[in-house]
């Protein structure tokens, strides 16, 4: 008999038995994003977008929000909500950082921004500005695990192994507002801002805790 | 006792050891043969284990004939691959889930065979590191700025032979069309498989360690250059031909041209590099 061989061999076992049959367990919004605000503080919803199958077969999302939001100076942010609540086929986040590259967007800059909340906090964001042919775009991104901001993929990834061994969970959020950047940054920033400060108590209140 | 022999005894051992194995990762193992097909920058993964057993084979001889010294820090490894696949599989991290099942074989062979028997498996083994993806974020921060210095000198090349071209980023804006330079078509995604394959062509041809890593160093300038090479040729051709140069048929086969030439020109490197070899032997 070889033990040593015997010992790798129950390891081995052992990981497999962890591995498939101690699952995390997928988490549901409370209420689906069809129920989403319409209106939110002075904005209001001007479109809503479905992502075709062929999208939606990449992203897996558990559930998802697009629409375009515009304020009463007809400053129009598209806002996309990914949920990623873990059940069986669903997809991982995707990060901007991949996915917008890939699908011919450029990027000029990347920044983190602080972004003052009503409430008196803050939160910071990342702010990647992106080209595609002529038109330039600001996004403003960050992902939300267990109501945590988070700005950075290699956080997002331990945050994630943290949840689903410390709370079995495997759900994680992505949120992204964009606006063409025309007439410069700064100003597209102010609005960006004002909407994230808008907007984040009631994403915070639907996302899972 | 030789590796030989150790097999002879414990083949119901590493027989069970692939089957466990296989059931243990048969999910992670259909994703990433899955990923091979669906995405171009990994195509090679099919070659690789392949590859990996032709150099098994080649080695055969000097692997069975090593002597078996069990060492126990090979437990160790076997533990860091399982840790990697556990939480890899937690976050569903792909790159640290996939590559944990050559961690944890390379452990279980320093630790049921020893330091001699590893060395002698060492290529063979970590070979099959290439067939992983790598992970994405780390991909796109690599070719990312490839991507724009073949942009940037493509564009300096056609100005030079006196083609009216402006360049915004990785887009090339000519008077008749605009190309960009982008992920899928900048042929930055054969660089995965063109390392792949110049690591096994510097073994199987080079017995130099320095000429081994020239070779495979050489790869990434050979990709890069013959990358500005296509955008500069499908710019002078979109001038002429329009769309139809830098789209379609046209696209598919330059790129496999690319391919084809840097393989051509690691090939003469390879041989360059022979030369002295001989003349000093002679």
């Amino acid at each position: 008999m070889n033990r040593r061989a015997l010992l790798i061999l129950c390891l081995l076992v052992a990981a497999g038995a962890y591995i498939h049959l101690v699952k995390p367990r997928p988490v549901l919004l409370e209420k689906p994003f069809s129920e989403f605000p319409l209106a939110v503080g002075e904005w209001r919803m001007v479109r809503e977008d479905s992502f075709s199958k062929s999208v939606l077969a990449i992203l897996r999302p558990t559930d998802y929000l697009s629409r375009d939001y515009e304020d009463a100076m007809g400053n129009r942010v598209t806002l996309y909500i990914g949920y990623h609540g873990g059940r069986k086929g669903d997809g991982g986040i995707h990060s901007p950082k991949n996915c917008l590259p890939s699908s011919g967007w450029f990027l000029d800059s990347m920044t983190a921004v602080d972004v003052p909340l009503r409430d008196g906090g803050e939160i910071e964001v990342v702010n990647s500005v992106m080209s595609k042919g002529a038109t330039t775009v600001s996004f403003y991104y960050w992902f939300q695990v267990s109501g945590r901001v988070i700005t950075n993929e290699y956080s997002l990834k331990l945050a994630e192994i943290w949840n689903s061994l410390v709370a079995m969970r495997k759900d994680a959020a992505f949120v992204r507002l964009s606006m063409p950047v025309e007439s410069g940054s700064e100003e597209a920033s102010l609005v960006l801002k004002r909407f994230v400060a808008d907007f984040y108590p009631v994403i915070r209140d639907y996302l899972p805790k | 006792m030789t590796v030989s022999e150790w097999l002879e005894k414990n083949k119901w051992y590493v027989a069970a050891y692939f089957v466990i194995m296989g059931l243990v990762c048969n999910r992670i193992i259909i994703d990433m043969v899955a990923d091979w097909m669906r995405d171009d920058n990994y195509s090679h993964g099919f070659l690789v284990p392949l590859v990996s057993g032709y150099f098994l084979w080649a080695y055969r001889d000097r692997i069975l004939r090593a002597e078996v010294v069990p060492a126990n820090w090979g437990l160790l490894v076997v533990l860091f691959g399982v840790a990697q696949l556990l939480l890899g599989s937690l976050a569903t991290e792909y790159f640290s889930m996939r590559s944990s099942m050559v961690v944890i074989t390379v452990g279980a062979v320093i630790y049921l065979l020893g330091w001699e028997v590893f060395t002698t498996v060492r290529l063979p083994l970590l070979y099959l590191l290439l067939m992983v993806p790598i992970p994405a974020i780390i991909y796109d921060s690599m070719t990312m700025p490839l991507k724009l210095f073949v942009a940037k000198v493509s564009v300096k090349g056609l100005v030079a032979s006196g083609y009216p071209v402006m360049r915004e980023g990785n887009i090339i804006i000519l008077p008749n069309i605009v190309l960009e330079v982008a992920d899928a078509c900048s042929g930055l995604r054969s660089l995965m498989s063109l390392i792949a394959l110049s690591v096994a062509f510097a073994f199987m041809t080079q017995r130099h360690f320095w000429k081994r890593w020239v070779l495979i160093l050489s790869a990434l300038p050979v990709a890069v250059a013959t990358n500005i090479l296509r955008v500069f040729v499908t710019g002078i051709l979109a001038k002429h031909y329009g769309r139809v140069a830098a789209e379609g048929f046209f696209h598919e086969f330059a790129g496999f041209m690319v391919f084809f030439v840097a393989m051509i020109i690691m090939a003469l490197l390879g041989a360059a590099l022979k030369i002295g070899e001989k003349r000093n032997e002679s």
